[in-house]
């Protein structure tokens, strides 16, 4: 156990802040998968390394910047996303019981075939600017971590003003909210789904395109991300974007934090203990509603 | 044509002799390897079953228990010299005393949200197995002395043969005390909590009660299987027993045979551990067997979501009942 | 009703039995591989009719592991090719059996008993890694194998009273960096270090290299002013590059492998810190990978390494040209020089006495000098070699040998240029 120095502990507030936001972003298709559905998308781990071997490979190939990649990421993402909920969730009999299953089943075989394609070296995306940082007052900024943070934020507002502001979004918030109720409005609550889906999909696209330019990743680091990204949206409670978003961001600073007072083998387990303990106190999260399964 | 019925007696007496005879058919040590193997399958999917079939409740966590009891039985056995054969059984008491208290926290989540909390568990076991080196020797794993009894080690021509054993006797008791369960009014209370938890509980049912000792009971065998896996293994590390894969394995076998049956998940562990292992020595340890196994429980849970026991006995049925109409005496 | 359930169980459980039973009678096993990987099984004109030489391994072609895993397999196939061109072991050919254990020990550990016990492998050779070293060998052992191995060389592969180990590298994992502490502590007072930090992942080997190194610059009278053991798949090391700068050291020795080589030499350049000197374990000494994904940031890091491809030691050249007929010019793995002198090993072990009885192997590989293409090699009573490692820096985008004397290729830079 160290004590930090001031220099050092604000400097690790930066980064763990700057990491929350990504982590926001990838947590934030998810919960919004889950609050309209009622599924859990396991396979949302496996997206985003999918999401950032594809930017892996445009920028190899094409020399695209992996944030401009973006472009292209989300809507084949979004069309993806939209046929698996047609075609695959939608045969489910039983979402909240099963859907894990199906979801983490996905997961497997897309962890085998990005395996059997990619091998497992570890990959990274380095663009020009990946060793760079942006010097405030003594604090650096790593240039692919401030623009993670930024990409990551800009696509969260986005995400609020098209659930806050369109009539689709109002239809989602809706279902959301009692989704009987919102079938007998006259909403079509099966497109609906298939449209959460399938933006909750293009959520994970872009968390992949950052990812592969901050993290090295290879086909099996999914679980560690399905982790992560599950553990934020249990504990900001799930379905709840704002909770996802304050889970994120605390995941973030305690993760490096933990690093630097104890040591980065215990960064992990502290957020674990603190999501069991937030359980026992308030078994719905910390922004969730609690959820009775209907019969 | 009148068919000759043979009693179920008779069929459980002829399995289990042939179950005996078993190893001394193998051709190899390995062969008596995979069946160690496959046993033990049967153990962790029937065990799993107890809260995941007959409560419902999907449970991601096992492999924490099953690491649990491997690593209390290795570090026993370098330290005090405990047999496994002996402390595996009353070892796998702390771990399910364990397993009591993760369940007390984590079974006051439902649904999705509990299978995320067990996932956690895993995680966390992972981590302190990493993290507690001065008893588990961190990433490098445990070691154990070659498998003997009374100081001498066995041979290895012989070597697999306890382990066949001590695994069969270990399934004999998961599964009596798998259909005790369902013959129980204790085994009624889970059924019904799986049915509706909230109907279950107006009438006069402590589910929460009810849910934690199944969660206990379920994490006990499979703790046991871990201590006997561990010295059969000689070797454990945390990469493996603490992994996810390991839980999803017991969960895709279990539905595959049809989760909730008392056969089903040893049917399940019966196809799918062969199978494994076929996988991986033909296509190697990842990539395709990890897409194999996926696509296998994608499948199942698409089209066959009650699993192949079930479904079997359904068609069975349906046809049965097809042949009387069609002979003129509806039944 | 019931009864149908338990005639179904029965039936599919005696089945499964059956077929488990009778699998390799069914089919008669030809040696299996790995079918998404370069053909393993050895095919070569068969001189004799006498029965090939079953050699087994697994190895870690994917998974953590997988890029000296891969290196490994490179090696083990070219040394059986080039001793099935000559004439083979004992007049018959050498068949390589290779399985793919995912960098996953309990795989490893079936895979050897499946090699040893239902293929009947003649022989057996290591996987890659202490960490699969250690359990494997114990399986090798209790059969009676020999066991020599390219890549385990922590001290808990040693001290386990096991016989039938041998590590075909130079040194042990401890006393691998011992030639570059003593170049540091070489450097003349004022440009010699006075603080360093150790940053490791947590593997048996990487831990046991750099913590020999970290009592030698201490005992020299340097400081160490930070170490961390972080969990082998750590991914973001920002955190940590960050304590590290604050304490900002002369020196910085990183216990790596490939992967986390690249991630800490990533985030010291994001946190600014530019170290006078650099070592890592492994990493520095994939020649292709390394530059690939560092680019000019490789300039002046050191490492330490068993085998050069320039080295004109007995053997080496001859090595070195059947690799690049076989696999093309790039440039070769370490670990495939290592996996190919365990062959080396092998084969003259055998060709000493004139027999695959591995007990009588083992005896030999206690007793005798081999020559292979790091060097001449001989063990002692635990099966460690008895020679050294040497140094190399990255100089101009290549791997260049600086020390130690006998093998110089270079003058070493220092303090390196920044990063």
């Amino acid at each position: 156990m160290t004590i930090p120095s001031f220099h050092l502990f604000v400097q690790t507030l930066i980064l763990g802040g700057l990491v929350g936001g990504v982590y926001a972003l990838m947590a934030s298709g998810l919960t919004l998968i889950f609050g309209v559905m009622r599924v859990i998308n396991v396979a949302h781990g496996a997206f985003l390394i999918l999401g950032a071997y594809i930017t892996y490979e445009l920028f190899q190939y094409f020399k695209i910047d992996p944030i401009a990649s973006i472009l292209i990421t989300m809507p084949v993402f979004f069309g993806a996303g939209w046929l698996i909920q047609r075609y695959m969730l939608s045969r489910i009999a039983n979402p909240e019981q099963t859907s894990v299953l199906v979801t983490f089943a996905l997961a497997l075989v897309l962890e085998g075939i990005l395996g059997f394609i990619f091998q497992t070296t570890a990959r990274m995306v380095t663009p020009s600017y990946t060793s760079d940082a942006f010097i405030f007052a003594t604090y650096r900024f790593p240039v692919t971590r401030l623009i993670g943070f930024g990409t990551a934020l800009l696509i969260i507002l986005l995400l609020y003003l098209i659930l806050q502001y369109t009539n689709l979004g109002r239809a989602i918030r809706a279902t959301t909210q009692d989704p009987r109720a919102a079938q007998l409005m006259g909403i079509n609550t099966s497109m609906i789904s298939a449209f959460t889906f399938a933006l909750g999909l293009s959520t994970a696209a872009a968390g992949g395109s950052l990812l592969s330019i901050i993290y090295s990743f290879n086909p099996s680091s999914q679980a560690d991300w399905i982790a992560r990204t599950l553990s934020i949206i249990v504990l900001g409670g799930m379905g709840s974007i704002p909770g996802a978003l304050i889970a994120a961001l605390t995941l973030g600073v305690m993760e490096q934090m933990t690093s630097i007072v104890v040591t980065l083998y215990w960064s992990p387990i502290v957020f674990y203990f603190f999501l069991f303990f937030t359980l026992i106190i308030r078994p719905q999260g910390l922004l969730g509603e609690i959820i009775r399964e209907k019969g | 044509m009148k068919k000759i019925r043979i009693p179920a007696p008779v069929w459980t007496v002829g399995l289990f002799i042939a179950l005996l005879a078993a190893p001394f058919a193998a051709r190899s040590q390995y062969q008596q390897h995979i069946m160690v193997m496959t046993l033990m399958a049967a153990v962790l999917a029937s065990s799993w079953n107890i809260i995941g079939g007959y409560t419902g409740y999907t449970s991601l966590g096992h492999a924490a228990f099953f690491g649990l009891g491997g690593y209390l039985v290795a570090w026993t056995n370098n330290r005090y010299g405990w047999h496994p054969f002996i402390s595996s059984w009353f070892l796998a008491l702390v771990v399910m005393v364990i397993a009591l208290i993760m369940g007390w926290i984590s079974l006051r989540t439902q649904g999705s949200a509990f299978v995320v909390v067990t996932i956690a568990v895993v995680f966390i076991f992972r981590l302190l197995a990493l993290n507690l080196s001065d008893i588990t020797n961190g990433a490098k794993g445990l070691t154990q002395p070659r498998p003997g009894w009374a100081g001498i080690p066995w041979s290895p021509e012989v070597i697999k043969i306890p382990f066949y054993y001590i695994m069969l006797a270990l399934l004999s008791l998961t599964i009596f005390v798998s259909w005790r369960i369902r013959q129980s009014k204790f085994g009624m209370g889970l059924i019904a909590i799986r049915e509706d938890e909230g109907k279950a509980e107006s009438v006069g049912i402590d589910t929460m009660m009810y849910k934690v000792l199944a969660f206990g009971i379920s994490a006990y065998f499979v703790a046991v299987a871990g201590g006997i896996y561990s010295y059969f293994f000689t070797f454990i590390d945390p990469s493996f027993v603490f992994g996810i894969f390991t839980s999803v394995t017991m969960v895709l076998m279990a539905i595959l045979g049809g989760r909730g049956t008392l056969w089903g998940p040893i049917l399940g562990a019966f196809i799918m551990a062969p199978l494994s292992d076929w996988i991986v020595g033909k296509f190697g340890g990842s990539q395709i067997h990890l897409a194999v196994f996926g696509g296998i429980l994608l499948l199942v849970m698409l089209f066959m979501p009650q699993g192949i026991l079930p479904t079997l006995i359904e068609f069975l049925n349906k046809r049965a009942k097809a042949r009387n109409v069609s002979a003129g005496n509806p039944s | 009703m019931n009864s149908k359930i338990w005639k179904l169980v029965i039936g599919i459980a005696l089945l499964s039995l059956l077929i488990t039973a009778c699998g390799s009678a069914a089919t008669p096993q030809a040696p299996t591989a790995p079918a998404t990987t370069a053909p393993v099984v050895t095919e070569a004109p068969s001189a004799t009719s006498e029965p090939p030489i079953k050699v087994g391994a697994s190895l870690p072609l994917t998974g953590n592991f997988s890029a000296p895993g891969t290196a490994a397999q490179k090696g083990y196939q070219l040394w059986a090719d080039m001793v099935n061109k000559s004439g083979g072991l004992l007049g018959r050919q050498v068949e390589f059996v290779i399985y793919d254990n995912a960098s996953n020990p309990d795989t490893a550990v079936a895979d050897y008993e499946r090699l040893i016990t239902q293929d009947k492998v003649d022989l057996v050779v290591g996987p890659f890694s202490s960490k699969l070293v250690i359990p494997t060998s114990e399986v090798a052992a209790k059969y009676g194998y020999a066991f020599p191995e390219p890549a385990g060389g922590a001290p808990n592969v040693f001290n386990r009273g096991l016989t039938n180990i041998f590590f075909a590298q130079p040194a042990p994992s401890v006393d691998q960096a011992i030639p570059f502490a003593k170049y540091v502590l070489s450097l003349p007072a004022d440009s010699r270090p006075k603080t360093f930090a150790v940053i490791t992942g947590d593997d048996p080997f990487s831990v046991s290299v750099v913590e020999s190194v970290q009592k030698l610059l201490t005992d020299g009278g340097l400081t160490m002013v930070l170490k961390e053991v972080y969990p082998a798949d750590t991914k973001d090391f920002s955190s940590l590059a960050a304590k590290v700068a604050d304490k900002n050291p002369d020196l910085i020795i990183g216990g790596t492998q490939f992967e986390d080589s690249v991630g800490q030499i990533k985030a010291y350049q994001q946190a600014g810190y530019q170290p006078r000197g650099a070592m890592f374990t492994t990493g520095p000494s994939l020649p292709k990978e390394f530059s690939e994904a560092l680019g000019t940031a490789t300039e002046g890091v050191f490492a330490p390494i068993s085998w050069f491809e320039a080295s004109t030691i007995k053997t080496n050249p001859e090595f070195v040209k059947a690799y690049h007929d076989k696999y093309g010019s790039e440039p070769i793995a370490e670990d495939s020089a290592n996996a190919f002198t365990v062959g080396q090993v092998l084969q003259q072990a055998v060709e000493n006495i004139q027999s695959v009885d591995n007990a009588k192997l083992i005896e030999e590989m206690h007793k005798a000098t081999f020559t292979t293409v790091v060097g001449p090699l001989s063990f002692d009573a635990l099966g460690q070699p008895k020679g050294s490692f040497m140094v190399l820096q990255w100089q101009g985008g290549k791997i260049v040998i600086v020390g130690p004397d006998y093998a110089k290729q270079a003058d070493p830079i220092w303090p390196k240029p920044q990063w």
